[in-house]
């Protein structure tokens, strides 16, 4: 089965890894841009069918045409139509037919990420195919392709663990902290810094639900907006000393020369398993309240192991999900084929009518036998529509998808 | 019903490997297995079990843990059941690898050394009998599941606290679930041996005169007993932490099991089922 068959099928874009991000953002479109560009390009590149999606890390036109006259995607066309204005630093990519296929798969389930298994990408595709269907962008092709990447997406995240492990700090520091603490359920944590990684912890936290959330900053009034958001508790750094002997879990978040929690901190307090995670550079936690019985102290540099830990096993899971965009793509594949075949179906439709209606004007006692006669036409039609559909699915075999699959992700890397 | 014990004595060990498998495969291979799988298995090998200590107790007329091997293979069975219970309620199968091992090993040794017909036992059918076994039993096994789990805790807080993140610290629960089960079956092995304790005070009181503090048997549990009330009263105090728990419940856990080698040895104990 030639790919080329499938070449009226193409994606066209930009992402983090081909262009930088300044050149990136000047192509972001909002909701409106996204609009606007994709109106004009279906005019101007005579598509019968297409889907614009547009993030901070990626913009890629979706089109499908009929076949008919010059192809949308020769040349310079495309570069000078999708990209007007962008010469330097730009480095789109093409990719046709099944590579197509490959590339949105790849991309609804978070596997051509800058962070690999966000789920966020999800997300911006469903709403960018929502969009453009709301104007009559995609037609039968996209929307089967689209639908079918959006269970994908859904599919990888659920089968393997791919989106498992955090890769931000905040979630990282937390996490470390219930491995420690278990669930916050009437416990009491606190956030040392309200600053922005100081609120991104907390927030966290907060949906850990910890019986107190407790938010220590040097200005007040930042602690007690963000303290008033979350239904926690804000003040001054000067009651630290109380706030950390009462905290099971303490993070610290804070830009100061030097250590603001120190290691006498919890010298007669009542003894209770304790973790303090210091996220901030320089420390904010002296590493020395460890010693201190029932405590532990971590730093960014075993938050940054963790998160190179949760990195590689992404990148194991995700070639899990490469073997199930094998799977999903021979599956799209095989039905487009199936649909393909739809004249011919009514084709052999007609010609059962015509046989049938010949047949019985001839017989003598037609009206006794034509409800046994259509009922056994039916089931004939219906036996060569199960052949046409089996024959689809050998049509194009696993092994062929996966052997180009694999030459696409040689290509990529 | 003799063949039937013939039968499971055989089965038994197999069930309990297949479960210490099922964990193991768990572990190792998480994403091919069906997530239930251990549990089941489990299941089969408690529900084996339980055939075997009824097939015993109709052949034999008395409970069935008349001799040494019978209460080393119901003691597995009182394990096994904690530990489903701790894996039902709290959902986590994780632990299943650490603790599953020790019962397998329990009822390997009662299958392949003990009798294979049950023997009787001179006071099996005291009243006390089964009112002094039966806690004692349940809470031996609650002393071994809170060592175990103390056991874990010092594991895994070893790990962290030389930030080694692991395949310990990917499979083990969180440190305070740890220390709640540790906490949670000390507590419980504490109130069966006070119980146990109670009842065969009541039964030594009436087949002796004088107690005899140099029989290791009482005098270990006595020390145990004691040992067992210590992180209460350091959780009361709040000068109590964690891993002195998990310490504690590994010394008694340690105690048990020497107490329950000296019955093994002749002419040592009156615990020793002859």
């Amino acid at each position: 089965m030639p790919q080329s068959k499938w070449n009226t099928l193409f994606i066209y874009g930009m992402n983090h890894r081909t262009c930088e991000v300044e050149v990136r953002g000047r192509f972001a479109l909002d909701e409106e841009g996204r609009r606007r560009t994709r109106v004009r390009l279906l005019d101007e590149l005579g598509l019968v069918e297409d889907v614009l999606l547009s993030t901070c890390n990626r913009t890629e036109l979706y089109g499908h045409w009929d076949g008919e006259g010059q192809a949308p995607d020769d040349g310079q066309s495309l570069r000078e139509r999708v990209f007007a204005g962008l010469d330097a630093g730009l480095s789109p990519y093409l990719y046709r037919g099944w590579n197509a296929c490959f590339h949105l798969f790849r991309v609804v389930a978070g596997l051509d990420s800058m962070i690999v298994g966000e789920s966020e990408i999800l997300r911006q595709v469903k709403v960018a195919f929502e969009e453009s269907l709301a104007e009559g962008g995609p037609g039968r092709v996209l929307t089967d392709l689209f639908r079918q990447a959006l269970e994908v997406g859904k599919k990888i995240r659920t089968e393997t663990s791919v989106a498992s492990g955090s890769l931000s700090v905040a979630a990282t520091a937390v996490k470390l902290g219930l491995k420690i603490v278990g669930q916050l359920e009437g416990k009491t944590v606190l956030v040392i810094g309200a600053g922005e990684t100081g609120a991104l912890t907390a927030r966290h936290l907060k949906a850990q639900k910890p019986g107190r959330l407790l938010i220590l900053n040097r200005t007040v009034a930042k602690a007690e907006a963000l303290a008033a958001e979350l239904g926690g508790e804000a003040g001054p750094l000067d009651q630290l000393r109380d706030a950390a002997r009462a905290a099971d879990l303490i993070i610290g978040a804070i830009e100061r020369p030097e250590p603001i929690v120190e290691r006498d901190v919890l010298a007669g307090a009542p003894r209770k398993t304790r973790c303090f995670v210091d996220i901030s550079v320089p420390r904010s936690i002296a590493p020395e309240v460890a010693e201190t019985p029932g405590a532990f102290h971590f730093d960014i540099d075993d938050l940054a192991q963790l998160i190179e830990q949760a990195r590689s096993e992404r990148a194991q899971e995700a070639r899990k999900g490469d073997e199930i965009i094998v799977s999903e793509v021979h599956k799209f594949l095989a039905k487009q084929h199936f649909v393909g075949l739809a004249p011919l179906v009514q084709e052999m439709r007609d010609a059962f009518d015509e046989v049938l209606g010949r047949t019985l004007a001839e017989g003598e006692s037609a009206h006794a036998f034509r409800g046994e006669a259509q009922r056994l036409a039916k089931r004939l039609l219906g036996v060569s529509l199960d052949t046409l559909k089996r024959s689809s699915r050998t049509h194009i075999t696993r092994e062929q998808v996966r052997a180009a699959y694999e030459l696409f992700l040689e290509d990529l890397s | 019903m003799s063949e039937l014990n013939d039968s499971l004595r055989v089965l038994l060990p197999m069930f309990y490997l297949a479960a210490v498998f099922a964990y193991w495969l768990r572990v190792e291979m998480t994403d091919r297995q069906p997530k239930g799988m251990p549990i089941l298995v489990t299941a089969a090998a408690l529900l084996t079990h339980l055939l075997l200590l009824i097939a015993r107790g109709v052949m034999l007329g008395q409970a069935p843990w008349t001799t040494y091997y019978d209460t080393l293979s119901a003691l597995a069975f009182v394990m096994t059941v904690t530990y489903a219970l701790v894996e039902l309620i709290s959902r986590s199968p994780s632990t299943g690898l650490d603790l599953m091992p020790y019962p397998f090993l329990l009822v390997t040794i009662a299958c392949a050394f003990g009798p294979a017909q049950p023997r009787p036992f001179t006071m099996g059918d005291h009243r006390h009998f089964v009112l002094h076994t039966v806690p004692a039993i349940g809470g031996i096994a609650a002393i071994l599941v809170s060592g175990l789990y103390g056991m874990l805790y010092i594991r895994l807080e070893k790990a962290m606290r030389r930030k080694r993140f692991g395949r310990l610290f990917a499979r083990l629960p969180d440190l305070g679930t740890l220390a709640r089960m540790n906490y949670a079956a000390l507590i419980v092995g504490l109130v069966l041996v006070t119980a146990a304790i109670g009842w065969g005070a009541a039964w030594y009181g009436e087949l002796f005169r004088r107690l005899r503090l140099t029989e290791p048997k009482i005098l270990l549990t006595l020390v145990v007993w004691c040992i067992l009330l210590l992180p209460i009263f350091g959780k009361l105090t709040r000068r109590w932490t964690d891993r002195a728990t998990a310490l504690t419940s590994l010394v008694s856990m340690l105690l048990v099991v020497v107490s329950m080698l000296v019955t093994f040895l002749p002419f040592v104990s009156f615990h020793g089922h002859r």
